[in-house]
């Protein structure tokens, strides 16, 4: 199956999840990622799925993470307030160890801000929104075709490490329309079922995730958001359980990053000039890098978790970085943490959905 | 890579003028990226909408330099100052909009309310910039199009009005 179609960002990335294997959406409306549940409205009692409109972002959630447990690939779709809403229920997914995916159309925040201007300010939520020691996968499309192809990796991340994936979108990508080419994937990952006596909440390798057993197939398995031993148990008072579990958690996906992390490089490899940046800004990005010459652009596709000695290894020989994001600056963090802080330009700009140009990020190479 | 796009105010169907000219690009077989930028009012606000468009895959649609724009709203013009500055053939309505520097100023309003298509004036927009853009079967593609929509001979009719007004105008 090949199709070559003119979709918005939001019809994408449903086709995607479709594709993936998605048969269960709830969710909760809000600008701009509406049209992500309008379409899978439609879409998804076609293929046999299961549509749910919630009362609210915090029941979504909760019902997409049931609705894994029995045994469908499941996601919703939000936007910052929303995706605020969700927290807790994200970081219930994480302890309980529930594939799910998360698009996160984000628009300027905070609070309700301007509900159809494009942003990218909620990098850092993504990744630390919850309490407590945590971690899941960010990845960020670039363009409307990945929202297509990314969520599709996205759904195959949740499944093979049994966690949540946030797929973190802007208004740009969401509202803005493309040609996106819908084809056969190259690869679909399910979930690993236990065999017997196999414990669905622990591994002898903590890289290794656990298999998930589906409710109601006569698997007994406790679920449960306190601290648990490998058999889902309570434990809400030993020292060694919850260092086990929480450390377990984190190995899973830190000590998989080799495997998860992926960034692409686009204009010259070898040049001392370095663009780092995130979803939509790449676009004007790469054509500012294109315009001059000389420069690299090093995009990230994985946002969380992030591997920090390969970013230092390609800022290394860079005599200037340029950071350009839809926000106050976050990722810059992350750059800081390798390079020189002193030698990085930022280019910021939210509000009002106006977008980074290529002129301000060369005036930025070239300052 | 070629461009054109609508500046107006919420109601006018800046969005659908915008995604007609996208989705006729797109039966042409063109790569094809549309934008548009709006607020949260049905009625009132700037609303801008653009497509760029090309034979190889689109690298950056994010673009300040228009190589059509056509102006409806007074309110859209001063809102994308930055966007009006640098754009090459700029249509406006000469009743709606404020002079434009180095703009063309045509009675668009005026000709779509003597036809009785006041409310296809984004068509009417849409009939201006396809005949500026002159891409080959554009017509016929945007034919396509608003057959699948709603209200198709009050549009079609608005966008030939379009047509004749910038044939008219000689641009």
């Amino acid at each position: 199956m090949t199709e070559r179609l003119f979709l918005s960002g939001n019809e994408a990335v449903v086709y995607g999840a479709l594709d993936a294997g998605c048969r269960f959406y709830a969710g909760y409306p809000i600008t701009p990622s509406s049209e992500i549940m309008h379409l899978m409205a439609k879409e998804l009692p076609r293929v046999g799925g299961v549509f749910i409109q919630a009362e609210d972002e915090l029941a979504a959630i909760n019902m997409i993470i049931g609705a894994s447990w029995a045994g469908l690939k499941s996601m919703t779709a939000t936007s910052g307030p929303g995706f605020s809403l969700m927290q807790e229920g994200i970081g219930y997914a994480v302890m309980t160890e529930t594939p799910l995916v998360i698009v996160d159309v984000m628009r300027a925040g905070p609070a309700t801000g301007q509900a159809t201007k494009s942003a990218q300010g909620d990098l850092m939520q993504a990744r630390w929104g919850r309490h407590g020691d945590q971690y899941l996968v960010v990845i960020a499309p670039m363009t409307l075709q990945e929202a297509y192809d990314l969520v599709i990796e996205a759904f195959n991340i949740a499944e093979a490490y049994r966690v949540p994936v946030v797929f973190l979108m802007d208004e740009f990508i969401g509202h803005g329309r493309e040609i996106v080419v819908r084809r056969d994937a190259d690869k679909l990952v399910e979930r690993r079922r236990p065999s017997d006596h196999e414990p669905p909440f622990g591994s002898k390798d903590p890289r290794i995730p656990p298999p998930m057993p589906r409710l109601g197939e006569g698997y007994y398995v406790l679920v449960t958001g306190s601290t648990h031993n490998e058999w889902g148990y309570r434990d809400v008072h030993g020292f060694e359980t919850h260092y086990k579990l929480v450390t377990r958690l984190k190995e899973k996906i830190w000590g998989n990053i080799d495997k998860i992390f992926k960034y692409k490089v686009y204009g010259d490899p070898d040049a001392r000039r370095t663009i780092v940046c995130f979803g939509s800004t790449c676009r004007p990005a790469i054509d500012a890098a294109k315009r001059v010459g000389g420069t690299k652009v090093l995009r990230l596709i994985t946002l969380w978790p992030l591997d920090y000695g390969k970013l230092a290894e390609e800022l290394s020989d860079a005599e200037k970085v340029v950071v350009p994001e839809l926000n106050l600056g976050q990722l810059v963090y992350d750059v800081a943490q390798v390079y020189p802080r002193n030698k990085i330009r930022v280019v910021n700009k939210v509000g009002g959905g106006i977008p980074i140009y290529p002129s301000e990020i060369i005036k930025a190479l070239e300052a | 890579m070629r461009s054109a796009g609508f500046l107006g105010i919420g109601g006018q169907g800046i969005v659908f003028a915008t995604t007609v000219l996208g989705g006729a690009l797109y039966r042409l077989g063109y790569y094809v990226a549309q934008l548009q930028n709006y607020g949260a009012s049905v009625r009132g606000g700037a609303v801008y909408g653009y497509v760029v468009f090309d034979e190889d895959e689109i690298v950056n649609p994010f673009i300040e330099e228009l190589e059509v724009l056509v102006i409806l709203h007074e309110q859209g013009r001063r809102r994308w100052e930055n966007i009006v500055r640098k754009s090459k053939k700029i249509i406006y309505d000469k009743d709606l909009v404020k002079p434009v520097e180095n703009g063309i100023p045509m009675s668009i309003a005026e000709e779509a309310d003597k036809h009785g298509v006041y409310r296809a004036l984004n068509m009417v927009a849409l009939g201006i910039a396809s005949r500026i853009l002159g891409v080959k079967g554009i017509d016929e593609a945007v034919d396509e199009v608003l057959r699948s929509r709603k209200n198709y001979e009050l549009n079609i009719k608005a966008y030939e009005i379009g047509l004749e007004l910038a044939g008219r105008a000689r641009i």
